[in-house]
């Protein structure tokens, strides 16, 4: 319950809604944007199944411990005792390093390719080819068939032990310790997550959190490097972080094709596209707002809008100045978190 | 004569790298390589899936078995892998559908094909099998198919009707325990009227010490389970009816003494599960407190002790679990704890996984709107329904099976409270005519204590103290794994 916490603020409102959402990647505008704000946005599909029951109660007791309290329009604040049991629970528990990794992979798939990777590469170096297979999908066992069978030329033993090594050297060493005992092979016996947190001080589910985020980092670790291992990531490693059909309009868009032409080509309603556009404005970091917004768009943006962003509100902007579209503000406010990185807080 | 003996010798050799067949074994290869469908009723642990297997690679010839549990299927499709074996299959309705379709496709690929029985409701897949040559139709845990026993499972009823239609293939019915009731139960649906030859060993396992131990109440009863354990020599297994209740167990015996003990049970993930069936096979733990789910597949030799901490459903179930005990021929135990409320729990798993009349007339009256919504009784009102029964006889079959279950507990109630030897309370059960010679080391007789001592079951040993934590730190585990 506890680890909500640190999804919140002391200084910035905000709503428990988007914050779940964004866990379990509900993937709207308006989500994408105030994760966006939040400065949460990594989390996206971090816990796909979260549920939303179990999450608004955890909030209510939340609220009721007065670790966060509510400030109006389904907002609400981290307070001081919250601050301290915050920290006070991330000294204790683990917390996912690189949560970002785990919206461009695809992580169940990842991780039973790990370990069977491991396992057969293991029993290869000590020339043994009788051994039970890890519990495994059928999936995952033809990939790994087929990628073993194209590689095993290769000195993979040594190879694979040189990466984990070199990926491991960066971990905090107790956590690439408990790390190492989640895998079976060759005599050695993979642990269970509950045994390993018997035998530390974490619980079952830091365990669990620590597997998924090592794992996660252990794929990015390889499909940023060279070896041989990055042909078994780089397909289940999504090059960007938008969404399918998102990414398709915004090629079209990066090639310079006027918004009519991407609206007949890709058979969307205007809305659509422009949708999938701002998905891009949050997501892409060299996304061209200039081709959206006109200098005299900025022009009068910038005129209105000062200050915390958080608190533009459209309907300043629609009294003033109509022609001047939601889409546009939207995607002025993105611009401008993007300029003033520093103020978001935390 | 000789020279075929000679031959099947050289086969068991070549495929599983053993020089002897163990009792029974030879006896069902030879009736099924001359043809002829066998009734098969060995203990566990005895090797049974050996002689389908070595059929199949004798006769080059695909094998179908049908097997009643996913677990159980899976575990032999990994010990065949084991074995060298590439074309084995499980096909099972968990498989995703596009997997289940390409192996239907391609059936005529694979040596040996383990079924569910659902999976026979497919109609493209009954098709593909009559296209197949078979060597052999094995129904594995045939005793499934008897209404009179305890696991029974209505699709196996429809297996009489597969034989026929794919014109009778030699069949080989294999289960580890069955009553005469239940053999000739198993007899009539599946052979009808048809000659086959029935091997029976005894169910008696003369190693395994049997003993039962009352308490008083759950704390006691932990108590003597505390005490049984840090007294008994290890490896054990305690098994459990509830997941909740082998978890809670696994912890308090963890804490109460400095075994290892891991629980487990259907509400592990598959890895877990892996990683602890390895562990208990290679010596790395102590005790498993597991579930039923547990086992079927496990060949570990050197289990010294069973212990049951709740009633097992019947003496068949009970005896089939304790053979996982002293596969090596040495002297092991099986200790039945008893506490009286624990026949009230049985009587009340019996009424709620059997419907009353009331709930039966319901759900006729409302068939439609119901069908595969009412869970687990559900399946078989389901079942019979579509066979066409009507609710008076649905009722009476309901109401026959619930006595069944009832007596199923009596007698093991009997088992508990009997003042004879337990050993021939069991044979005459299984209408077995030999009797024991009771002795010390034959059972406990109600209100006598247990020859530790004499068993020479006492831990001597030193403990496996904390061997499943020695894995080390990271790069003493990658240079291990690599051989680096
Ligand atoms: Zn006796």
């Amino acid at each position: 319950m506890d680890e909500l916490l640190y999804f919140f603020s002391k200084t910035q409102p905000r709503r428990p809604t988007v914050v779940r959402q964004v866990l379990s990647n509900k993937r709207t505008v308006s989500n994408l944007f105030w994760g966006m704000r939040y400065g949460i946005i990594d989390w996206l599909a971090v816990c796909p199944r979260f549920e939303r029951a179990k999450f608004d109660g955890e909030i209510k007791e939340l609220i009721r411990r007065g670790r966060l309290i509510e400030t109006g329009d389904r907002e609400v604040l981290l307070t001081e005792t919250g601050v301290k049991q915050c920290t006070a629970f991330e000294s204790q528990h683990y917390r996912i390093k690189k949560p970002a990794i785990f919206g461009a992979l695809k992580t169940q798939l990842w991780q039973e390719l790990l370990r069977l990777l491991v396992q057969v590469i293991s029993e290869a170096s000590y020339h043994n080819r009788r051994y039970f297979v890890v519990a495994s999908s059928f999936q995952a066992q033809t990939i790994i068939k087929r990628w073993y069978k194209e590689n095993r030329q290769y000195d993979l033993g040594r190879v694979l032990g040189e990466q984990l090594l070199l990926f491991l050297e960066n971990v905090d060493r107790q956590h690439a310790d408990i790390f190492m005992q989640l895998f079976s092979g060759h005599d050695v016996i993979a642990k269970t997550i509950e045994q390993v947190a018997a035998d530390t001080n974490y619980s079952a589910c830091d365990v669990q959190f620590l597997w998924e985020d090592l794992s996660a980092s252990l794929a990015a670790f390889l499909y940023n490097g060279s070896s041989i291992f990055k042909s078994l990531v780089a397909p289940l490693m999504a090059s960007s972080r938008l969404s399918k059909s998102a990414a398709a309009t915004y090629g079209l868009y990066e090639s310079g094709l006027p918004l009519s032409t991407i609206k007949t080509k890709r058979r969307l309603k205007e809305s659509t596209v422009i949708e999938h556009l701002l998905e891009a404005a949050i997501f892409v970091p060299t996304f061209d707002f200039k081709r959206l917004l006109s200098v005299k768009d900025y022009y009068v943006l910038r005129q209105l809008f000062q200050g915390n962003i958080d608190n533009w509100s459209y309907k300043k902007l629609e009294s003033v100045e109509p022609t001047v579209s939601f889409a546009k503000f939207r995607l002025y406010q993105i611009e401008q978190t993007r300029l003033n990185a520093d103020n978001i807080s935390d | 004569m000789k020279n075929s003996d000679e031959r099947l010798k050289a086969a068991l050799k070549k495929y599983f790298g053993f020089s002897e067949f163990r009792s029974g074994q030879k006896e069902i290869i030879d009736n099924l390589l001359a043809h002829k469908s066998t009734l098969a009723i060995l203990p566990t642990g005895t090797g049974k899936s050996l002689c389908y297997q070595l059929v199949g690679k004798i006769s080059r010839k695909p094998v179908v078995i049908i097997s009643p549990l996913i677990s159980l299927m899976q575990d032999q499709v990994e010990q065949l892998r084991f074995a060298g074996e590439k074309k084995v299959v499980a096909l099972t309705s968990a498989l995703p559908f596009t997997h289940k379709q390409y192996v239907v496709n391609h059936l005529a690929q694979f040596d040996f094909i383990y079924l569910a029985p659902e999976m026979l409701n497919k109609e493209e897949l009954v098709a593909a099998l009559l296209k197949l040559d078979l060597a052999l139709l094995v129904v594995d845990e045939a005793h499934c198919i008897s209404k009179w026993g305890p696991d029974f499972r209505p699709d196996y009823l429809a297996l009489g009707a597969l034989r026929k239609y794919l014109h009778f293939p030699v069949t080989l019915a294999l289960t580890a325990t069955a009553t005469k009731k239940v053999a000739d139960d198993i007899r009539k649906s599946l052979f009808e009227t048809e000659k086959i030859s029935v091997i029976r060993h005894s169910v008696d396992r003369p190693n395994i010490f049997l003993a039962v131990e009352k308490v008083t109440s759950q704390n006691a009863k932990n108590l003597k389970l505390i005490q049984l354990v840090k007294r008994l020599k290890t490896p054990g297994l305690i098994y459990f009816s509830s997941k909740k209740k082998a978890d809670e167990i696994a912890d308090l015996l963890r804490q109460k003494t400095r075994l290892n003990v891991s629980s487990y049970h259907a509400g592990l993930s598959g890895i877990d599960r892996y990683a602890i069936q390895q562990q208990f096979m290679r010596g790395k733990l102590d005790i498993v407190c597991a579930t039923s789910a547990f086992g079927m597949g496990v060949n570990k030799k050197d289990i010294r002790y069973v212990i049951h901490y709740h009633l097992p459903a019947d003496l068949e179930s009970y005896l089939q679990e304790i053979g996982r005990a002293g596969r090596d021929g040495g002297q092991s135990i099986a200790v039945l704890l008893y506490q009286k409320s624990d026949a009230d729990l049985q009587r009340s798993l019996i009424e709620k996984t059997l419907p009353e009349n009331e709930m039966i007339q319901y759900y006729m009256d409302n068939a439609q709107r119901l069908t595969g919504r009412v869970g687990e009784q559900g399946e078989l009102l389901d079942y019979y329904r579509k066979q066409g029964l009507s609710s008076e006889k649905i009722k009476q079959l309901f109401s026959e099976r619930r006595r069944d279950r009832k007596s199923n507990l009596s007698e093991i109630l009997a088992y508990i409270n009997t003042v004879g030897c337990r050993r021939d309370y069991i044979k005459k059960y299984f209408g077995e005519k030999s009797k024991s010679q009771h002795n010390a080391l034959c059972c406990q007789l109600i209100g006598d204590q247990i020859p530790f001592e004499q068993l020479a079951l006492t831990n001597s040993e030193v403990l496996t103290g904390s061997k499943v934590s020695q894995n080390g730190g990271y790069n003493r585990i990658i240079k291990k794994l690599f051989n680096l």
